[in-house]
């Protein structure tokens, strides 16, 4: 994979020598390698010289075993970073670690919005972030033994390296899980962990500072409280909890926590062949599958190369399809915004009549609902069928504008929305960047970026729209972009549906291939999906499953930005504003 | 003190409002009495597995095992056996002497349907599979080889 250079042809050999180590080519163009105690000097360049403002991607691969790699370099920190002002492809910095002990600096210092990520690193990988304030497990629990990420990490029922498990039948029928794993014996603890005797801590980090008593004001002695909002709360979304600090109604501190819904479907994705992970990319994102599938067949395109571009027709019926699910997303995403607000289910009703005409073409085209499982390498499954079109000429042309038009006239100008929503849950433009958000929370902030205009993937660059930003900031202008998403989402598909050719809707050489092996590489592929930035990252070792399958969660990362923006607002509001950043906890907890 | 503009906008806009709800009193109601009424699916849906059988009462599967290598969930089971040429159960040299579908794995994904060289495993459009005990949830291949009959309609194509 690596191609050393000469040591004075390095970039940065002048500014930070020793820096970069190495340049590596990989299929979509460069990646440096840099020296892990110059990672945070390289990343100040980046970002203050030369514009790379966006920390988008942040993952940790294990390389155990992998050809031309050892002990010392097993495991590599990948780093994506992006121009908003200036668009176009990746700088990708790589740094190395070794098996023992492996640790490096923090980029929060440069990027805060490498939270989480890092976070995550070290639950799935034990990478440790020197110097970040509150490395603890994220997605696990702290009672979990090992990093299952790790290549030398085996789950008790799934033994083998790759599906199918021959294990699983071998006495001719199937094995019972709890046979073979009892109850009682299928959980190992860390050393140290003792079940009994541990309780869930509560006083998080941002909690610890400020918890106790809030002193005597006049004759009155008042205390915060800590309080759980979740797992099991109706306006988390799901099985999600915020930890919050509340002096009276209001918020002091908070503390996300997740991973209920955690399946480790990266693991997953290693045992898989490649077109066995698309049905499970259906289930990150549920409510917008058809990005998701999109998502992932570009990056594994990337991966196969040329023969594997689709075709025309394809290309466009993704780009339908992609849009569709855009306004699916926003409509829904809308409707339970509106529940949270506390206008119980009338909205939600509206805007979910239309998401389920735009449900029933997903079922006729591709034979499910929610999971479409749709697209395929080098194109998708199944041509429209006999109608579809008119359907959707219908929809996209007729109702669909119209039922915008209505949903604006009910919702945009009332004023308690209004009262509820300007000005509430506030993040600047530049804590937006720095906190890694994509997507509405991020064009809400005034930033239009778009990747469908800032790196177009498959054929947007063809396709007339704006970028729709609002500066306000607060969870209105969020709410805002979202409905007036859906009305270029409109456009494209009146455009698309205009253009769309004729022909075959699978590349050739794709045809029927089952077991693709591509090259050895590693490759980035994004998508604009409706929540932001959703990319997956793979790596090959040339086999017929991924050696790497990463998956940048947009919710997970926006999440970032949860506790700066609800700390000092309501507790109802932080629920709108929960509410506004629109996650699904298919994604965020993976 | 709202002034007289202010009463007719309102009356004005409580009527437009009344107007909505009684329109949609009128419409039809888009609920389905499921399962009293049949609901309707649209051709493609994926739905439980049905194996198919030729005309001439021979079953496709020639007990290949693609389908299981195509399963992302690990849900199929399929073990083969060669055919008696006195008295073949499949056209092919072997059959499928087991044929188990995990309903609790199936994620009704689809793949093991595209990748059956002789179109036996397809999926129905019946989805209501409700078993008492988890152990009823594996499908074998007698039942499989029956149509399912659910309370569903076939939509036409729009
Ligand atoms: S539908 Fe998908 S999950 Fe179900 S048995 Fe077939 S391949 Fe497996
Ligand atoms: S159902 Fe099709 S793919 Fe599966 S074993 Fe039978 S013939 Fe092979």
């Amino acid at each position: 994979m690596s191609e050393p250079t000469l040591d004075a042809a390095l970039p940065y050999s002048d500014l930070l020598p020793g820096a970069v180590l190495a340049v590596e080519k990989n299929i979509e163009g460069e990646s440096l390698v840099v020296a892990p105690d110059q990672l945070v000097a390289v990343a100040e360049q980046l970002r203050d010289h030369e514009g790379f403002d966006l920390l988008s991607n942040l993952t940790a691969v294990d390389y155990l075993g992998f050809p031309g790699r050892s002990a010392a370099d097993r495991f590599e920190i990948v780093y994506h970073f992006y121009s908003t002002t200036r668009g176009g492809g990746p700088k990708v910095l790589k740094a190395r670690l070794p098996e023992t002990n492996p640790a490096l600096p923090t980029l929060m210092s440069v990027y805060p919005g490498a939270d989480l990520q890092e976070r995550e690193a070290y639950d799935l990988y034990g990478i440790r972030f020197l110097g970040h304030p509150s490395l603890r497990r994220i997605l696990l629990w702290d009672g979990f033994n090992g990093h299952p990420m790790r290549k030398d990490w085996q789950e008790a029922y799934f033994e083998a390296e790759s599906k199918p498990f021959k294990s699983r039948h071998p006495v001719g029928h199937h094995i019972w899980a709890e046979d073979r794993n009892p109850w009682g014996s299928n959980v190992n603890y860390p050393a140290g962990f003792d079940p009994e005797t541990w309780s869930q801590p509560v006083t998080l980090r941002p909690l610890e500072r400020h918890s106790g008593s809030n002193g005597v004001s006049g004759a009155l002695k008042t205390e915060r409280i800590v309080v759980n909002m979740g797992p099991q709360h109706p306006s988390t979304h799901g099985v999600f909890r915020m930890i919050v600090e509340l002096d009276g109604e209001t918020v002091t501190a908070l503390e996300p926590e997740m991973g209920y819904l955690h399946r480790n479907h990266e693991k997953i994705g290693e045992r898989n062949t490649y077109l066995m992970n698309m049905p499970y990319t259906d289930r990150l994102d549920y409510i917008s599958s058809m990005s998701n599938n999109l998502a992932y067949a570009i990056a594994v395109e990337k991966l196969l190369g040329e023969a594997y571009k689709p075709t025309e027709r394809a290309e466009y019926l993704r780009v339908i399809m992609a849009e569709l699910t855009r306004i699916v997303n926003h409509l829904f995403s809308v409707g339970t915004f509106f529940n949270d607000l506390g206008a119980f289910f009338t909205p939600l009703l509206y805007a979910v009549r239309e998401r389920e005409l735009i449900l029933d073409l997903f079922e006729s085209v591709s034979g499910s609902r929610m999971m479409c499982n749709y697209m395929r390498f080098g194109g998708v499954v199944a041509d429209l069928p006999a109608g579809w079109l008119e359907t959707c000429h219908h929809l996209v042309h007729e109702r669909l504008p119209a039922k915008l038009d209505e949903l604006e006239r009910y919702l945009i100008g009332n004023e308690i929305v209004k009262q509820r929503c300007i000005g509430v849950g506030y993040l600047s433009a530049a804590d937006a960047l720095a906190l890694s958000c994509t997507g509405p929370q991020l064009r809400g902030s005034g930033v239009p970026y778009d990747i469908r205009r800032a790196e177009p993937y498959s054929i947007y660059d063809r396709f007339d729209f704006d970028v729709v930003s609002f500066d306000g900031c607060d969870v209105y202008s969020r709410f805002l972009v979202r409905m007036e998403e859906m009305r270029q989402s409109v456009r494209i598909l009146q455009q698309a549906l205009k253009q769309l050719p004729e022909g075959p809707i699978q590349a050739a050489k794709a045809l029927g291939a089952y077991t693709v092996r591509p090259p050895v590489g590693d490759v980035y592929g994004r998508i604009e999906s409706p929540k932001g930035e959703l990319g997956f990252y793979l790596v090959s070792n040339g086999a017929g499953n991924p050696w790497r399958y990463r998956v940048r969660p947009p919710s997970y990362i926006n999440l970032n930005a949860l506790a700066p923006m609800v700390v000092g607002n309501k507790v109802a509001d932080a629920v709108i504003i929960l509410g506004a950043i629109d996650i699904v906890l298919g994604e965020v907890d993976r | 003190m709202a002034g007289l503009g202010d009463v007719v906008r309102g009356t004005v806009q409580i009527a437009e409002a009344m107007g909505v709800t009684l329109k949609a009193l009128a419409t039809k109601p888009v609920t389905v009495e499921y399962p009293d009424e049949p609901i309707a699916v649209f051709p493609r849906y994926r739905g439980r597995h049905m194996l198919r059988r030729y005309d001439n009462g021979l079953e496709r599967c020639i007990g290949c095992a693609l389908c299981e290598a195509a399963c992302p969930t690990g849900a199929i089971y399929v073990d083969a056996a060669e055919n008696d040429p006195e008295n073949p159960v499949s056209p092919g040299e072997r059959y499928a002497k087991t044929y188990e579908v995990n309903f609790m794995r199936c994620v009704f994904c689809g793949d093991c349907e595209e990748a059956c060289p002789v179109e036996a495993v397809v999926l129905t459009q019946a989805f209501p599979l409700p078993e008492q005990e988890r152990r009823s949830m594996i499908f074998v291949k007698e039942q499989l080889l029956e149509p399912p009959d659910a309370n569903i309609a076939i939509r036409p194509a729009h």
